[in-house]
């Protein structure tokens, strides 16, 4: 609703969205990006709501396709995201799922230079069509290091 | 504003040692600023903290009856009042008296007395050259 | 990743001893990546070879390695009451030749133990607490309680590899319905914050938990508010349930119940003998130091005792007096030797300080408060990096150590050691 309040309100149509409330419903589900509201982005009269939006939307686009963001500043390399994540053990039952290091690269969530990084996360079940409110790597984290944006 | 001539009021609390991940990553340099600064710190309830008026970062004046130092203040996410943490380090250890019968010293239960003060965080070589010296002294 | 350039090793930066840890290596050879290991393992492998390295000294002025053990051998053959303190980060090998040095010079011999974990190892090692591996726990455990301990911050990856979310033989359904971690603990840990019951209880509050735990395992109290301690009357009953339909229960001994318990601990022998009659019960504590195991099981092997020992004329005495902090608060030490262990930074200062009013010798791989006040500091290979050898994990098994890295500039503590008990 506050990125609604900050377009246009013109529905325009130019997104290919038919309202532009249903254009911001899509932003939060990544189906489109701001950038596709040419009116904001053009037109100086929205100059201080474009702002606004790019700044609220930086930390979404930082997070790439899924919204994960490792603080890795928090991180303590315990690798508790890494054995819980069901991706994980789906992928690499011989090592993530059993505690061990990954074994292989199919693995979402790994553990280099002590703090967590990510990588396939096509594969996170918050991710594509299907997509679930998977919370299995944020709850088991001791420091609050992993959030979804 | 408080008049520099005037002595800071001092609060008693008890301090409970625990562990901090971020400091034992810095332990093969104890001299180092990273483990100084993961180290002299001590961890107050928030109330606690309201009612000495103490800032989340200042430092405090920790004095227990064998030493004194200065510490870093941080304000616990939890509510724990009247109890205050310290990671276990030479700081932790130079407010502890020494052990009872059974070889352990106090390192859950140590009694202090807290002020707010402007002066230096107290150093790891300092504050080893300061007890050395009552050491060869005696 | 260049396959190359990668070496797996053991961690030894705390008692867990992960085995999966790999390290790679630029061309000069300085490590310069890890994996799977934690912030803990990270920082020793990459930083701890490189920064504060010890230099030989002999009161403050650098001399040779040569000079530095002729010194100390000069030194321990003078004394008439040396003590030798530390070894709980050296190599099995090195601490069979420090305890046979301790009887070679009819020394006191002691480690970090008798300030951490001992009350608890004195009932592992000899057999009389029923005990199980971390295997076992993976394999097994559907309740894991965290007693005053907080793996998060002190042996990160424990839960991850071991006590809550991998999977095991019979537990293969997964963290969120297999396993039923509980945290007790005087704090809101980062630990805490993870498991599915945490109670908070009162510094010292130990011993009233245990004594409320006897009598509602017992059925003689339950439902109503437990008193003082802050935890509610049904989450207790809980508590007093779950521990009792246990299929494998495992707990953590921490430094936070070892310490509220001191001479009360026959009470946690109870309680566990009590839970044992309704669920198999174990205790591991959680041992700091990544050899402490393998120092007590070392000399508990060669005396009888796995900590605060004498040797006198191959006799063996065993007491509190004989612990690093009677001895030193005494005065009664002529000399020291400390192996691997920094007492300056980790007993009471007042107390470790008298180390600087006697010869003390310290064997370190980096500059310490000890070593600063030490009249002879000897500099030794790192354990782990560039010396190996094996040690017990907190669960008494034993790991091959690595020494991925070479340093000829000196020596590791065994050779050190072996050249001290030549020359005594």
């Amino acid at each position: 609703m506050e990125i609604y309040q900050l377009l246009p309100k013109t529905n325009c149509k130019e997104c290919g969205e038919s309202t532009c409330m249903a254009f911001a419903v899509k932003i939060i589900s990544r189906e489109h990006g701001i950038k596709e509201c040419t009116p904001l982005m053009e037109d100086s009269k929205y100059a201080a709501e474009k702002n606004k939006l790019l700044e609220m939307l930086k930390p979404m686009e930082d997070a790439g396709e899924t919204g994960l963001i490792i603080h890795d500043d928090k991180c303590f390399g315990c690798g508790n995201c890494v054995v819980a994540c069901p991706v994980n053990v789906a992928n690499d039952p011989e090592g993530a799922a059993i505690g061990d290091g990954p074994s292989n690269d199919k693995v979402i969530l790994k553990v280099v230079d002590g703090v967590v990084v990510a990588q396939n996360v096509g594969e996170c079940r918050r991710f594509g069509k299907n997509r679930i409110l998977c919370n299995a790597c944020i709850d088991p984290c001791p420091s609050g290091a992993i959030e979804f944006v | 504003m408080v008049s520099k001539f005037m002595i800071e009021p001092e609060y008693d609390v008890t301090v409970v040692t625990v562990r901090d991940i971020f400091q034992s990553m810095y332990a093969g340099d104890k001299f180092g600023a990273d483990y100084q600064n993961h180290s002299a710190v001590i961890i107050f309830d928030e109330s606690d903290m309201r009612k000495m008026s103490m800032a989340d970062g200042g430092r405090v004046k920790v004095k227990s009856s064998g030493c004194e130092v200065v510490l870093t203040a941080r304000k616990s996410e939890d509510a724990h009042p009247g109890i205050a943490f310290m990671p276990n380090s030479i700081y932790a250890n130079a407010l502890i008296e020494g052990a009872d019968d059974t070889g352990i010293p106090e390192y859950k239960q140590i009694g202090v007395t807290v002020s707010r003060t402007t002066n230096e965080l107290t150093g790891v070589r300092q504050l080893v050259e300061l007890q050395k010296n009552v050491e060869l002294h005696v | 990743m260049d396959a190359n350039n990668v070496a797996r090793v053991t961690c030894p930066a705390c008692a867990c001893l992960c085995r999966d840890v790999d390290l790679e290596f630029d061309d000069r050879g300085d490590i310069v990546h890890t994996y799977n290991a934690c912030r803990k393992g990270a920082a020793f492998f990459m930083g701890s070879y490189r920064e504060n390295r010890a230099l030989p000294k002999i009161e403050g002025k650098p001399v040779s390695i040569d000079d530095a053990v002729k010194s100390t051998v000069e030194i321990l053959s003078n004394a008439k009451n040396p003590v030798i303190f530390g070894l709980d980060t050296s190599s099995l090998e090195t601490q069979v030749l420090g305890v046979g040095l301790a009887r070679k010079l009819n020394a006191a011999i002691d480690d970090t133990s008798s300030l951490c974990q001992g009350l608890v190892l004195e009932r592992i090692i000899p057999g009389s607490m029923k005990t199980c591996t971390l295997d076992d726990v993976r394999d097994y455990s559907d309740v894991m309680v965290y007693w005053g301990s907080d793996p998060a911050n002190s042996h990160p990856r424990h839960m991850s590899k071991f006590s809550y979310f991998p999977r095991g033989k019979k537990r293969q359904k997964g963290w969120e319905t297999d396993r039923m971690p509980i945290c007790i603990d005087v704090r809101k840990s980062n630990t805490a914050g993870v498991c599915k019951k945490f109670y908070k209880i009162e510094p010292k509050g130990d011993e009233g938990l245990i004594n409320d735990l006897l009598l509602s395992l017992d059925g003689k109290i339950g439902g109503k508010e437990i008193g003082g301690k802050g935890i509610d009357g049904k989450e207790f009953a809980k508590l007093t349930n779950i521990l009792k339909k246990a299929e494998h229960c495992t707990i953590f001994s921490g430094l936070g119940l070892v310490y509220s318990l001191k001479n009360s601990i026959k009470l946690f022998d109870a309680l566990i003998e009590k839970l044992n009659e309704y669920a198999p019960t174990h205790v591991i504590p959680m041992v700091g130091h990544y050899n402490m195991r393998g120092m007590t099981q070392t000399l508990y092997d060669a005396s009888g005792y796995i900590n605060k020992v004498r040797f006198s004329d191959g006799e063996v005495d065993h007491g509190s007096q004989y612990s690093i902090t009677s001895t030193l608060q005494g005065k009664e030490a002529d000399a020291a030797l400390i192996i691997g262990a920094d007492p300056v930074s980790s007993i009471p200062l007042k107390t470790s300080i008298s180390l600087a009013g006697i010869p003390t010798i310290t064997i370190d791989a980096h500059e310490t408060p000890t070593t600063m006040i030490s009249r002879v500091v000897i500099p030794a290979a790192i354990t782990g990096i560039e010396a190996g050898g094996e040690a017990l994990r907190m669960d008494g098994v034993k790991h091959e150590l690595s020494a991925p890295r070479e340093n000829k500039e000196v020596l590791s503590d065994a050779e050190l050691l072996k050249r001290i008990l030549e020359g005594v």
